[in-house]
């Protein structure tokens, strides 16, 4: 009765919910303000903005990786409803890669140029299912073949400076599920790789997922990589969420000006003036806003629109609701909706 | 099928090769200092290691009557002022200050690395602490120490070890906690972080293998000034006892005869130049390859970083 309980308590919570999470420079300067975001099971969830825009804070706030000199001052991030932010260090220790692993932009800087792919991949292996020596590095060459690593058992003894960067992306992604996690945090996974490859990659953390029941926090400032990937998708910007809901519609029809004009920039087709699409103006003063929309400065429509001005300028919107789990952080999102598709 | 897999380097790696040959390819794709200090060392240290069954003569056995002879057919090197044969003590001579200078260049590599790493690792307090000990302790000539500690408890390897473990460390430890500061920086470490290793497993798994490099090439270059700091002990009277040879205890025997035979005072001391300028010379060709890996790395990270 209680095992049945457990089951039933363990689909109802979601895998990750983050609540009103800031991260602060010690100076004072919030980089992250008040993020809210869930990502339920099996769920592929992108976290998209532009450079600056704290995603890549996010990931490092998610698994307490944040350097020094950043702060989580306060907020809750709870995995499988335990708050991460209140755990000792050791304990974060036993969950990193075992319940929580990572990806990151440069996957041959991630490999230590003295030591050889088995050795790390095993690392995982070794800490968290205690595996032996010998144990590890035989499921190392099982690990390698399954991320499509040719000549898994030579390439077992390679070092990283003998890998390509589609190579070292799949040793990394081997060393990132090694263990078993529920939840993989990609950072830019694919940004340093070739297109080409760049799909590969993607291909295999959709594999992945499918194989182990994964769900995925992939962050990226690619827009064209999202839509073929992610369930969900979050906007980013200044620290905040602007636009959050159903890749599907969001990308046929955003609600958020910020979001409907990162769209059409990634688009690379010209405007009716024979243009490419730019946002004016840069996000990192955004930051330092305090009071309306912090996307205003930047925003088309508010142009179009004089009489959103004062609105705008003065009071910052909520982020509401716009459709079944689907939430905008705009004054307009009726006029917004009201352009139509996107492309 | 795959491009990948025709990679010259791994199949060079995955070769099996015999431990001579793979001596041969590591010394020679390296600097040529490295491979000048190398055969250098290597002569010393055959000449050290083999000194009991090469020497012509008992190294203590005196002749006075052949006293302070020329180099000759019987003595290569002629004889010193008691008539033992200086070929023979030169080759036994060195066992003292190599045995010395490599026993304490271990324990200061080790010690100096381990203190060095850990405080670039923890930083703050502990790593303040540290390097102002380190600080204080290397603004003392270890000469100094040696002199004070021998005074007290009488020339012995214990003593001469200590006196010059008790500073030599510091040199590691600066350069290994500058090491760390910056590998701690690198991704491998965040993706080792990641994944949940313990700091502990970190700075040993991660961190000591990065610093090798760089910290080899110091162990050799100061391998090389130890060895002339010993010879200074022994020329001083702080190291070997007569009878035993050693190259400074020789040179220092030497003094009084410097006109009548130069060659006791220019063999001893030659041997000592060539053996520090050997390891030294190992230590630059290692240390310049370290500076162009570093330099290299700097750069890979820096495109990384506007990538």
């Amino acid at each position: 009765m209680a095992d049945h309980d457990m089951t039933r308590e363990n689909v109802s919570v979601p895998l990750l919910e983050v609540r009103d999470l800031r991260v602060s420079l010690e100076s004072g300067k919030t980089l992250i303000d008040g993020l809210d975001l869930t990502i339920g099971r099996r769920e592929v969830v992108a976290l998209v903005g532009e450079s600056g825009s704290g995603k890549s804070v996010t990931a490092l706030a998610l698994s307490r990786l944040l350097p020094d000199a950043l702060r989580i001052t306060s907020g809750s991030i709870c995995f499988e409803g335990q708050d991460i932010v209140a755990k000792s260090d050791s304990e974060l220790n036993r969950m990193r890669g075992a319940d929580i692993s990572m990806l990151f932009q440069q996957p041959q800087v991630m490999l230590d140029p003295t030591s050889r792919v088995q050795a790390q991949v095993a690392e995982p292996l070794r800490k968290h299912r205690g595996l032996g020596r010998r144990q590890a590095f035989a499921r190392v060459v099982d690990l390698l073949r399954s991320v499509g690593i040719p000549d898994p058992a030579v390439r077992a003894r390679a070092f990283s400076y003998q890998l390509s960067g589609g190579m070292a992306q799949r040793v990394m992604i081997a060393a990132a599920m090694a263990a078993g996690p529920k939840l993989l945090i990609a950072d830019e996974p694919t940004t340093a790789l070739d297109v080409t490859v760049q799909a590969q990659i993607l291909r295999l953390l959709k594999e992945e997922r499918e194989r182990h029941d994964l769900s995925i926090l992939l962050i990226t400032h690619d827009l064209s990589i999202v839509s073929a990937f992610a369930d969900r998708v979050a906007v980013m910007y200044a620290g905040r969420i602007l636009e959050e809901g159903p890749t599907r519609e969001i990308m046929r029809r955003p609600a958020h000006p910020y979001t409907r004009a990162l769209i059409r920039c990634s688009l690379l087709v010209p405007e009716s003036d024979g243009k490419l699409m730019s946002i004016p103006g840069s996000g990192s003063q955004a930051l330092a806003i305090k009071e309306g929309c912090r996307f205003a400065p930047r925003c088309t429509l508010m142009r179009e629109h004089p009489g959103l001005r004062i609105a705008c300028c003065s009071r910052e919107p909520g982020l509401e609701p716009v459709g079944q789990r689907w939430k905008s952080r705009c004054h307009a999102t009726a006029e917004v909706l009201h352009e139509g598709d996107v492309a | 099928m795959d491009i990948e897999m025709a990679d010259p380097r791994l199949t060079l790696d995955e070769r099996r090769r015999s431990p001579l040959a793979g001596t041969y390819a590591f010394v020679s794709s390296r600097h040529w200092t490295f491979k000048a200090g190398s055969v250098l060392l290597a002569m010393v240290l055959v000449m050290v290691c083999f000194a009991q069954w090469v020497a012509p003569y008992d190294p203590a056995a005196q002749d006075l009557i052949n006293r302070l002879r020329p180099p000759s057919a019987e003595h290569w090197l002629g004889t010193d002022h008691l008539g033992r044969d200086v070929l023979s003590r030169l080759l036994v001579g060195g066992q003292f200050a190599v045995t010395i200078s490599a026993i304490t260049v271990i324990i200061t590599l080790v010690v100096g690395t381990l203190i060095g790493v850990v405080a670039g690792r923890a930083g703050g307090v502990l790593d303040e602490v540290a390097m102002r000990v380190v600080d204080l302790l290397i603004s003392i000539p270890d000469v100094v120490i040696a002199i004070f500690l021998i005074g007290v408890f009488g020339p012995n390897y214990a003593t001469l070890i200590l006196s010059l473990t008790l500073i030599g460390w510091t040199p590691y430890a600066r350069l290994a906690r500058g090491l760390t500061k910056e590998i701690n920086a690198r991704e491998y470490i965040r993706a080792a972080e990641v994944l949940g290793m313990k700091r502990s497993f970190v700075i040993l798994r991660h961190i000591v293998p990065n610093t090798i490099h760089p910290v080899a090439a110091v162990s050799f270059l100061r391998f090389g000034h130890k060895l002339i700091t010993v010879g200074g002990l022994s020329y001083l009277g702080l190291g070997v006892r007569p009878p035993n040879p050693d190259w400074g205890l020789m040179m220092a025997e030497a003094q009084p005869y410097l006109e009548r035979a130069p060659i006791l005072m220019i063999a001893p001391g030659a041997v000592i130049f060539l053996a520090a300028l050997g390891v030294t010379w190992i230590g630059h060709g290692l240390e310049i390859e370290s500076r162009g890996a570093r330099s290299r790395a700097t750069t890979n990270a820096e495109e990384a970083g506007n990538g």
